[in-house]
């Protein structure tokens, strides 16, 4: 199943009209400028910094009302010894990095991105990337279609299985909520070691390069999520490289920008339905014949 | 005129400045201002100001607060007593000593942290005052303790979770990682007529009940991890027996002091072999003072008034079968010694329990 839909997606983007009448699309034009003008938020995760306290999880559990353990529980170390990912009740989660033999940790959630994979593959417009840097989700616009956590590329967006009624996609908010009100996300603001800065993108970027610069035996020579996929709001620095090791390696371009064309096109223009089900059968025809082949 | 009072009050600013700067090493401001014109209200300090030159101040250690609080951010945590002194005592382990924490001092008084590094820091570039406490803290704490526990050095304000039983101030046994204590110490003396001094460490530490405290008072992390070892302070001889004399009477040299090693203490050269559970009590549990000798009843210690239905003999490795259980315990220990046995009182054969095979239990 899954593969005839990517082989269907894989037609379409063949398609010249695809691409041609929907590459004036105004929503990417518009993520495109905040990611330019570097004034939207953004954090600065300096993972040297980070000692592995694990208090941005309370921090974070406890303002988005999530389950949540006493503070000095979360101290076991014992986590650590695997590579834990997001999930529906933790927004964040703070692993070792695996590579290093002494105990080094980094902090992961969204990164929100600017030009995020997971909104431009939702099909609703669920997930938007706001002025202020954060990618938001709007619940009642969800369908539950679940596309958004097969695009994302850090594998972020978690979706509430055991929620049979009103099921939601849950991920980190950018506490925008808090953002709107100028304060800082809850986990920033309780990190001890402020291993963590916010502040516009621009800054951090100059912030993070001015702490390159100064002590170059302690970083490796890049910021991750300066370029990566076009850029992220979360920027990350090590002592190692975090492409292919904690993050994946990816290109400088915005992952989303192919579907972002035909799936924003199609909704946007309003494509008559008729157009869109000849597509649909074309497709379908071409792949049944490909599957007697 | 103003214009000449204020060009001397500059010149003589100048002076004072001048006097304090080290000349053979021309400052360059922009080692530590980010600006051209940095004032007293605008010092536009580079982020972390580390540098010798940003250092004009030389105070002496005992100078120092004891302990200081740090209490300006406490929110989730109590605020932590910092014992300044044993840290300033440290200050001679590395090349920056004092400014290796106070890395900004300029003429006057000490900087408090708090001065620049502000609660809600504006400049990105600056750590907050949380930042620059737990950075400063946590950059040797955690490569020593190797843990993250905020209660090191916290306590927890939330009253639900158990507070921290251990004692803060025994740093030794608390905050530090595990430190093999030493069995048998072997001192060679100045003392000619018996140079040797045998102490037993461990069995000091087990049959006293100490805490390393109790003895290495006043220890701080300089007294081992001195970068100097050869700065080792000499001791008087006062110094060097204080230890001993608050338990041990000074003027019995021979009961350290000997021509070689010395064995252990062993409670049986007293005149009373200990056997299990007796062996495993620290001395203090029977000798409530070091000159009290406990008389060899089981009433001396032990309240309870024991009959032979509520006395489990096993505990004594001796196991009673069921022909002796009849009897009361009078009946073979003497009233006023417990220890002595009887037998002889229905057996002529001269058996005694004493003689019984080593490490078996012996079934009467
Ligand atoms: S609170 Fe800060 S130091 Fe602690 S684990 Fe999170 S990022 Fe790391
Ligand atoms: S990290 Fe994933 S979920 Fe977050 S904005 Fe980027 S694509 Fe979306
Ligand atoms: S920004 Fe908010 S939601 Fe995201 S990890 Fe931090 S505390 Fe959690």
């Amino acid at each position: 199943m899954s593969t005839s839909r990517r082989d269907f997606i894989k037609i379409l983007a063949t398609l010249p009209l695809a691409s041609s009448s929907f590459a004036s699309d105004g929503h990417s034009e518009k993520n495109g400028d905040l990611a330019s003008n570097g004034t939207s938020y953004s954090v600065l995760m300096d993972s040297t910094l980070c000692v592995g306290c694990r208090k941005c999880e309370w921090a974070c559990n406890d303002k988005n009302h999530l389950p949540n353990k006493d503070i000095s529980t979360f101290e076991d170390t014992s986590v650590f010894a695997f590579r834990r990912r997001p999930e529906v009740d933790k927004f964040t989660v703070v692993n070792k990095i695996q590579s290093l033999k002494e105990q080094q940790t980094i902090k992961i959630q969204c990164m929100h991105c600017l030009h995020p994979a997971c909104a431009s593959a939702c099909i609703v417009g669920a997930l938007k990337k706001q002025e202020c840097g954060a990618v938001t989700y709007d619940a009642d616009k969800c369908i539950g279609c679940r596309y958004c956590m097969v695009a994302c590329p850090f594998q972020i967006p978690a979706y509430e299985y055991k929620n049979v009624l009103t099921p939601k996609v849950q991920k980190c908010s950018f506490c925008v909520d808090k953002l709107e009100k100028g304060e800082k996300p809850a986990c920033v603001e309780m990190c001890p070691n402020e291993a963590m800065t916010f502040g516009t993108r621009a800054e951090l970027i100059e912030v993070a390069n001015s702490r390159m610069h100064q002590h170059p035996e302690k970083y490796f020579h890049h910021i991750y999520g300066e370029y990566e996929a076009g850029g992220t709001s979360w920027l990350y620095l090590s002592q190692i490289d975090l492409r292919g090791s904690e993050f994946p390696q990816l290109s400088s371009d915005p992952i989303p920008k192919l579907t972002e064309t035909i799936q924003h096109g199609i909704f946007k223009n309003f494509v008559p339905p008729l157009a869109l089900f000849t597509l649909l059968g074309v497709a379908m025809h071409s792949l049944k014949d490909k599957d007697r082949d | 005129m103003k214009k000449i009072i204020f060009a001397l009050s500059f010149i003589s600013i100048q002076a004072y400045i001048y006097a304090f700067v080290d000349n053979s090493n021309p400052t360059n401001c922009k080692e530590c201002h980010t600006c051209d014109k940095p004032s007293t209200q605008a010092l536009c300090l580079h982020p972390c100001p580390r540098h010798e030159t940003t250092n004009s101040n030389k105070h002496n250690l005992s100078e120092g607060p004891g302990i200081v609080f740090f209490k300006d951010i406490a929110e989730h945590f109590t605020p932590v007593k910092f014992d300044h002194r044993a840290h300033a005592d440290m200050s001679s382990l590395g090349v920056e000593k004092c400014n290796f924490c106070h890395h900004f001092t300029p003429p006057g008084k000490i900087q408090p942290c708090r001065d620049c590094h502000t609660k809600n820091s504006e400049d990105l570039k600056r750590p907050g005052l949380k930042g620059a406490y737990h950075r400063q803290c946590l950059g040797c704490h955690r490569e020593w303790s190797h843990d993250n526990k905020c209660f090191s050095c916290h306590e927890n304000t939330d009253k639900k979770t158990p507070v921290d039983p251990s004692d803060k101030s025994d740093i030794i046994a608390n905050a530090h990682p595990k430190i093999q204590s030493p069995q048998t110490l072997v001192y060679k003396t100045p003392y000619r007529k018996a140079p040797i001094v045998t102490f037993h460490h461990g069995q000091h530490i087990k049959s006293f009940g100490l805490q390393c405290v109790n003895c290495h008072e006043k220890f701080t992390c300089g007294n081992c991890h001195d970068s100097d070892p050869n700065k080792k302070k000499k001791r008087t001889m006062q110094q060097v027996h204080q230890s001993c004399d608050k338990c041990h009477r000074a003027d019995n040299c021979s009961k350290c002091h000997s021509l070689k090693e010395m064995a252990p203490f062993n409670h049986a050269d007293k005149g009373w072999k200990l056997n299990y559970p007796h062996s495993k009590l620290a001395c203090k549990e029977c000798h409530k003072t070091p000159e009290e000798k406990p008389k060899k009843e089981c009433k001396f210690c032990h309240k309870t008034e024991w009959t032979r239905q509520n006395f489990n003999h096993n505990s004594t490795g001796l196991k009673i079968d069921a022909a002796h259980s009849m009897f009361e315990c009078s009946y073979c220990h003497s009233e006023n010694n417990t220890f002595k046995v009887f037998c002889n009182k229905c057996h002529f054969d001269g058996r005694d329990p004493k003689k019984k095979p080593v490490g078996e239990y012996l079934t009467l």
